[in-house]
Protein backbone atom coordinates (compact mmCIF):
# COMPACT_ATOMS: atom_id res chain seq x y z
CA UNK A 1 0.00 0.00 0.00
CA UNK A 2 2.63 2.89 0.85
CA UNK A 3 6.03 2.78 1.96
CA UNK A 4 8.14 4.92 4.16
CA UNK A 5 11.57 5.95 3.87
CA UNK A 6 12.99 7.32 7.39
CA UNK A 7 16.71 7.45 6.64
CA UNK A 8 18.14 7.51 3.01
CA UNK A 9 21.36 8.42 1.91
CA UNK A 10 21.66 9.65 -1.20
CA UNK A 11 23.11 6.16 -3.04
CA UNK A 12 21.18 3.74 -0.70
CA UNK A 13 18.89 0.38 -0.74
CA UNK A 14 16.49 2.41 0.77
CA UNK A 15 16.07 4.42 -2.46
CA UNK A 16 16.11 1.24 -4.78
CA UNK A 17 13.50 -0.04 -2.32
CA UNK A 18 11.46 3.31 -2.92
CA UNK A 19 11.82 3.31 -6.46
CA UNK A 20 10.43 -0.31 -6.67
CA UNK A 21 7.97 0.70 -4.96
CA UNK A 22 7.05 3.28 -7.03
CA UNK A 23 7.21 0.96 -9.77
CA UNK A 24 4.49 -0.77 -8.30
CA UNK A 25 2.41 2.32 -7.83
CA UNK A 26 2.60 1.88 -4.25
CA UNK A 27 2.53 5.39 -1.84
CA UNK A 28 5.95 6.62 -1.21
CA UNK A 29 6.70 8.87 1.66
CA UNK A 30 9.74 10.14 3.04
CA UNK A 31 10.51 11.32 6.68
CA UNK A 32 12.82 14.77 5.99
CA UNK A 33 15.84 16.13 7.65
CA UNK A 34 18.44 18.71 7.90
CA UNK A 35 20.09 18.78 4.27
CA UNK A 36 23.95 18.80 6.01
CA UNK A 37 22.68 15.05 7.59
CA UNK A 38 24.19 12.62 4.21
CA UNK A 39 21.72 10.00 6.30
CA UNK A 40 18.68 12.70 5.26
CA UNK A 41 19.88 13.33 1.92
CA UNK A 42 17.94 10.30 0.18
CA UNK A 43 14.94 11.35 2.41
CA UNK A 44 15.10 15.19 0.67
CA UNK A 45 15.56 13.97 -2.76
CA UNK A 46 12.76 11.59 -2.49
CA UNK A 47 10.51 14.41 -1.23
CA UNK A 48 11.89 16.71 -3.99
CA UNK A 49 10.97 14.02 -6.77
CA UNK A 50 7.12 14.14 -5.73
CA UNK A 51 7.14 11.65 -2.31
CA UNK A 52 4.88 12.84 0.23
CA UNK A 53 6.38 14.61 3.12
CA UNK A 54 5.66 12.84 6.79
CA UNK A 55 6.53 13.57 10.12
CA UNK A 56 4.70 11.08 12.14
CA UNK A 57 2.23 8.00 11.57
CA UNK A 58 -0.82 10.64 11.50
CA UNK A 59 0.54 11.77 8.21
CA UNK A 60 1.05 8.44 6.72
CA UNK A 61 -2.61 7.27 7.87
CA UNK A 62 -3.55 10.50 5.91
CA UNK A 63 -1.50 9.78 2.93
CA UNK A 64 -2.69 6.74 2.80
CA UNK A 65 -5.97 6.86 3.65
CA UNK A 66 -7.26 7.47 0.40
CA UNK A 67 -6.20 4.13 -0.87
CA UNK A 68 -8.38 2.29 1.59
CA UNK A 69 -11.65 1.00 1.49
CA UNK A 70 -12.21 0.04 4.69
CA UNK A 71 -11.60 0.75 8.09
CA UNK A 72 -7.99 0.54 8.92
CA UNK A 73 -7.80 -2.49 10.80
CA UNK A 74 -4.59 -2.12 12.38
CA UNK A 75 -4.74 1.88 13.40
CA UNK A 76 -2.31 3.52 15.73
CA UNK A 77 -3.89 2.73 19.55
CA UNK A 78 -1.97 3.62 22.75
CA UNK A 79 -2.64 -0.11 23.36
CA UNK A 80 -0.85 -1.22 20.19
CA UNK A 81 2.65 -1.26 21.31
CA UNK A 82 3.79 -4.18 23.04
CA UNK A 83 3.69 -3.46 26.89
CA UNK A 84 7.08 -3.36 28.86
CA UNK A 85 8.08 -6.64 30.33
CA UNK A 86 7.33 -6.48 34.19
CA UNK A 87 11.34 -6.55 35.16
CA UNK A 88 11.69 -3.83 32.63
CA UNK A 89 14.30 -1.36 34.63
CA UNK A 90 12.78 1.56 35.00
CA UNK A 91 15.61 3.79 35.61
CA UNK A 92 17.37 2.52 32.59
CA UNK A 93 14.20 3.05 30.40
CA UNK A 94 14.48 6.86 31.98
CA UNK A 95 18.37 7.03 30.93
CA UNK A 96 17.21 6.38 27.28
CA UNK A 97 14.47 8.57 27.06
CA UNK A 98 17.15 11.57 28.07
CA UNK A 99 19.55 9.80 25.77
CA UNK A 100 17.08 9.89 22.69
CA UNK A 101 16.50 13.65 21.19
CA UNK A 102 15.47 15.08 17.94
CA UNK A 103 18.79 14.66 16.14
CA UNK A 104 20.07 11.12 15.22
CA UNK A 105 21.79 8.73 18.20
CA UNK A 106 24.32 5.88 17.63
CA UNK A 107 22.38 2.88 19.34
CA UNK A 108 25.79 1.73 20.94
CA UNK A 109 25.88 5.44 22.69
CA UNK A 110 22.51 4.59 24.39
CA UNK A 111 23.51 0.96 25.39
CA UNK A 112 26.83 2.19 27.34
CA UNK A 113 25.46 4.38 29.57
CA UNK A 114 22.43 2.03 30.48
CA UNK A 115 25.15 -1.20 30.66
CA UNK A 116 23.72 -3.37 28.64
CA UNK A 117 24.96 -5.28 25.77
CA UNK A 118 23.64 -4.72 22.38
CA UNK A 119 22.11 -8.31 22.17
CA UNK A 120 20.53 -7.41 25.26
CA UNK A 121 18.35 -4.43 25.00
CA UNK A 122 16.14 -3.58 27.72
CA UNK A 123 12.06 -3.18 26.79
CA UNK A 124 12.71 0.33 26.84
CA UNK A 125 15.47 0.76 23.98
CA UNK A 126 13.29 -1.09 21.40
CA UNK A 127 10.01 0.96 22.08
CA UNK A 128 11.92 4.17 22.36
CA UNK A 129 12.87 3.73 18.80
CA UNK A 130 16.43 3.38 19.50
CA UNK A 131 16.48 0.50 16.83
CA UNK A 132 18.40 -0.90 14.34
CA UNK A 133 17.28 0.40 10.60
CA UNK A 134 14.90 -2.33 9.60
CA UNK A 135 15.35 -3.88 6.43
CA UNK A 136 13.14 -3.96 3.42
CA UNK A 137 11.84 -7.07 2.30
CA UNK A 138 13.43 -8.96 -0.64
CA UNK A 139 11.56 -8.53 -3.60
CA UNK A 140 12.93 -11.63 -5.23
CA UNK A 141 10.61 -13.29 -2.44
CA UNK A 142 7.53 -11.47 -3.36
CA UNK A 143 6.38 -7.95 -2.49
CA UNK A 144 4.27 -8.07 0.85
CA UNK A 145 0.99 -10.01 1.25
CA UNK A 146 2.16 -11.99 -2.28
CA UNK A 147 1.54 -15.45 -1.96
CA UNK A 148 4.51 -17.36 -3.06
CA UNK A 149 3.04 -19.97 -4.36
CA UNK A 150 2.34 -18.22 -7.71
CA UNK A 151 5.93 -17.51 -7.90
CA UNK A 152 7.26 -20.62 -6.94
CA UNK A 153 5.00 -22.43 -9.59
CA UNK A 154 6.44 -20.29 -12.42
CA UNK A 155 10.10 -20.97 -11.39
CA UNK A 156 9.14 -24.27 -11.49
CA UNK A 157 7.22 -23.88 -15.42
CA UNK A 158 9.98 -22.41 -16.71
CA UNK A 159 13.29 -24.27 -15.21
CA UNK A 160 11.45 -27.71 -16.52
CA UNK A 161 10.82 -26.16 -19.98
CA UNK A 162 13.77 -24.90 -20.31
CA UNK A 163 15.22 -28.13 -19.26
CA UNK A 164 13.56 -30.13 -21.08
CA UNK A 165 14.31 -27.94 -24.47
CA UNK A 166 17.95 -28.20 -23.72
CA UNK A 167 17.76 -32.01 -23.36
CA UNK A 168 16.03 -32.48 -26.43
CA UNK A 169 17.81 -29.55 -28.61
CA UNK A 170 21.34 -29.94 -27.67
CA UNK A 171 22.08 -33.51 -28.82
CA UNK A 172 20.59 -32.20 -32.10
CA UNK A 173 23.53 -30.36 -32.67
CA UNK A 174 25.66 -33.87 -32.90
CA UNK A 175 22.95 -35.39 -34.93
CA UNK A 176 22.93 -33.79 -38.07
CA UNK A 177 26.78 -34.04 -38.25
CA UNK A 178 26.45 -38.14 -37.91
CA UNK A 179 23.44 -38.30 -40.33
CA UNK A 180 25.43 -36.30 -42.49
CA UNK A 181 28.24 -38.31 -42.59
CA UNK A 182 25.95 -41.49 -43.48
CA UNK A 183 24.34 -39.93 -46.49
CA UNK A 184 25.72 -41.86 -49.51
CA UNK B 1 18.25 -32.79 -43.59
CA UNK B 2 18.92 -30.24 -46.67
CA UNK B 3 19.74 -27.19 -45.26
CA UNK B 4 21.64 -27.44 -42.33
CA UNK B 5 22.32 -23.29 -42.57
CA UNK B 6 18.66 -23.48 -41.45
CA UNK B 7 18.75 -26.51 -39.16
CA UNK B 8 21.04 -25.17 -37.26
CA UNK B 9 19.87 -21.59 -37.10
CA UNK B 10 16.73 -22.98 -36.24
CA UNK B 11 18.37 -25.28 -32.98
CA UNK B 12 20.55 -21.91 -32.05
CA UNK B 13 17.55 -19.79 -32.15
CA UNK B 14 15.75 -22.68 -30.04
CA UNK B 15 18.29 -22.76 -27.69
CA UNK B 16 18.51 -19.46 -26.63
CA UNK B 17 15.24 -19.05 -26.00
CA UNK B 18 15.51 -22.55 -23.83
CA UNK B 19 18.10 -19.64 -21.65
CA UNK B 20 15.52 -17.36 -21.47
CA UNK B 21 13.21 -19.88 -19.80
CA UNK B 22 16.03 -20.72 -17.58
CA UNK B 23 16.61 -16.45 -16.94
CA UNK B 24 12.76 -16.26 -16.16
CA UNK B 25 12.58 -18.90 -13.94
CA UNK B 26 15.30 -17.21 -11.97
CA UNK B 27 13.18 -14.45 -11.23
CA UNK B 28 9.55 -14.45 -12.32
CA UNK B 29 7.97 -11.47 -11.10
CA UNK B 30 11.26 -9.19 -12.79
CA UNK B 31 10.65 -11.06 -16.22
CA UNK B 32 7.21 -11.50 -16.09
CA UNK B 33 6.70 -8.75 -19.16
CA UNK B 34 8.40 -11.71 -21.17
CA UNK B 35 6.33 -14.62 -20.91
CA UNK B 36 3.89 -13.74 -23.72
CA UNK B 37 6.65 -14.02 -25.64
CA UNK B 38 7.19 -17.37 -24.57
CA UNK B 39 3.93 -18.78 -24.89
CA UNK B 40 4.29 -17.15 -28.63
CA UNK B 41 7.71 -19.20 -28.43
CA UNK B 42 5.70 -22.46 -27.86
CA UNK B 43 2.49 -21.76 -29.60
CA UNK B 44 4.00 -20.73 -33.00
CA UNK B 45 5.65 -24.03 -33.48
CA UNK B 46 2.76 -26.02 -32.31
CA UNK B 47 0.15 -24.41 -35.11
CA UNK B 48 3.03 -24.58 -37.72
CA UNK B 49 2.96 -28.33 -37.52
CA UNK B 50 -0.95 -28.99 -37.02
CA UNK B 51 -1.08 -26.79 -40.18
CA UNK B 52 1.66 -28.61 -41.97
CA UNK B 53 0.21 -32.52 -41.12
CA UNK B 54 -3.11 -31.15 -41.92
CA UNK B 55 -1.09 -30.75 -45.09
CA UNK B 56 0.08 -34.32 -45.36
CA UNK B 57 3.71 -32.32 -45.37
CA UNK B 58 4.43 -33.81 -42.24
CA UNK B 59 4.65 -37.09 -40.12
CA UNK B 60 1.39 -37.23 -37.78
CA UNK B 61 3.78 -38.52 -35.22
CA UNK B 62 5.32 -34.98 -35.17
CA UNK B 63 1.82 -34.29 -33.33
CA UNK B 64 3.43 -35.99 -30.21
CA UNK B 65 6.52 -34.01 -30.18
CA UNK B 66 4.54 -31.09 -30.54
CA UNK B 67 2.10 -31.87 -27.71
CA UNK B 68 4.62 -30.90 -25.20
CA UNK B 69 4.90 -27.66 -26.53
CA UNK B 70 1.55 -26.79 -26.17
CA UNK B 71 1.09 -27.97 -22.62
CA UNK B 72 4.35 -25.69 -21.68
CA UNK B 73 2.44 -23.07 -23.93
CA UNK B 74 -0.63 -23.07 -21.83
CA UNK B 75 1.23 -23.78 -18.75
CA UNK B 76 3.59 -20.03 -19.69
CA UNK B 77 -0.45 -18.64 -19.89
CA UNK B 78 -1.70 -19.83 -16.85
CA UNK B 79 1.60 -18.81 -14.72
CA UNK B 80 1.76 -15.55 -16.58
CA UNK B 81 -1.91 -14.57 -15.30
CA UNK B 82 -1.52 -15.88 -12.09
CA UNK B 83 1.15 -14.07 -11.18
CA UNK B 84 -1.00 -10.89 -12.77
CA UNK B 85 -3.68 -11.53 -10.25
CA UNK B 86 -0.88 -10.88 -7.20
CA UNK B 87 -0.77 -8.09 -5.54
CA UNK B 88 1.85 -6.03 -6.27
CA UNK B 89 2.79 -7.40 -9.43
CA UNK B 90 3.40 -5.08 -12.20
CA UNK B 91 0.93 -5.63 -15.19
CA UNK B 92 2.08 -3.71 -17.73
CA UNK B 93 3.85 -4.77 -20.49
CA UNK B 94 7.34 -3.13 -19.61
CA UNK B 95 8.13 -1.80 -16.65
CA UNK B 96 9.38 2.18 -17.10
CA UNK B 97 12.20 2.54 -16.16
Amino acid sequence: MGTVVVEAAPKSGSLITARHAADYGREVMAVPGSPLDPRAQGCNLLIREGATLVQGAEDVLEAIRPLRLGPLPGRVREDAAPAPSADADEAARRLIGDLLGPTPVVVDEIVRPVGTGAGHRPDGAARAGARRPARAPCRRQGQPGMKGGSVRVARRVFAIAGIYGLIVLLPLYFAEPLLAARRP
Amino acid sequence: VNHPEYFYGFIGAASVFQLVYLTIARDPVRFRPLMPLAVLAKLNFFVAVVILVALGRTNIWAMALVSVDLLLGLAFAFVWLRLAAEPGIDRGDFPAR
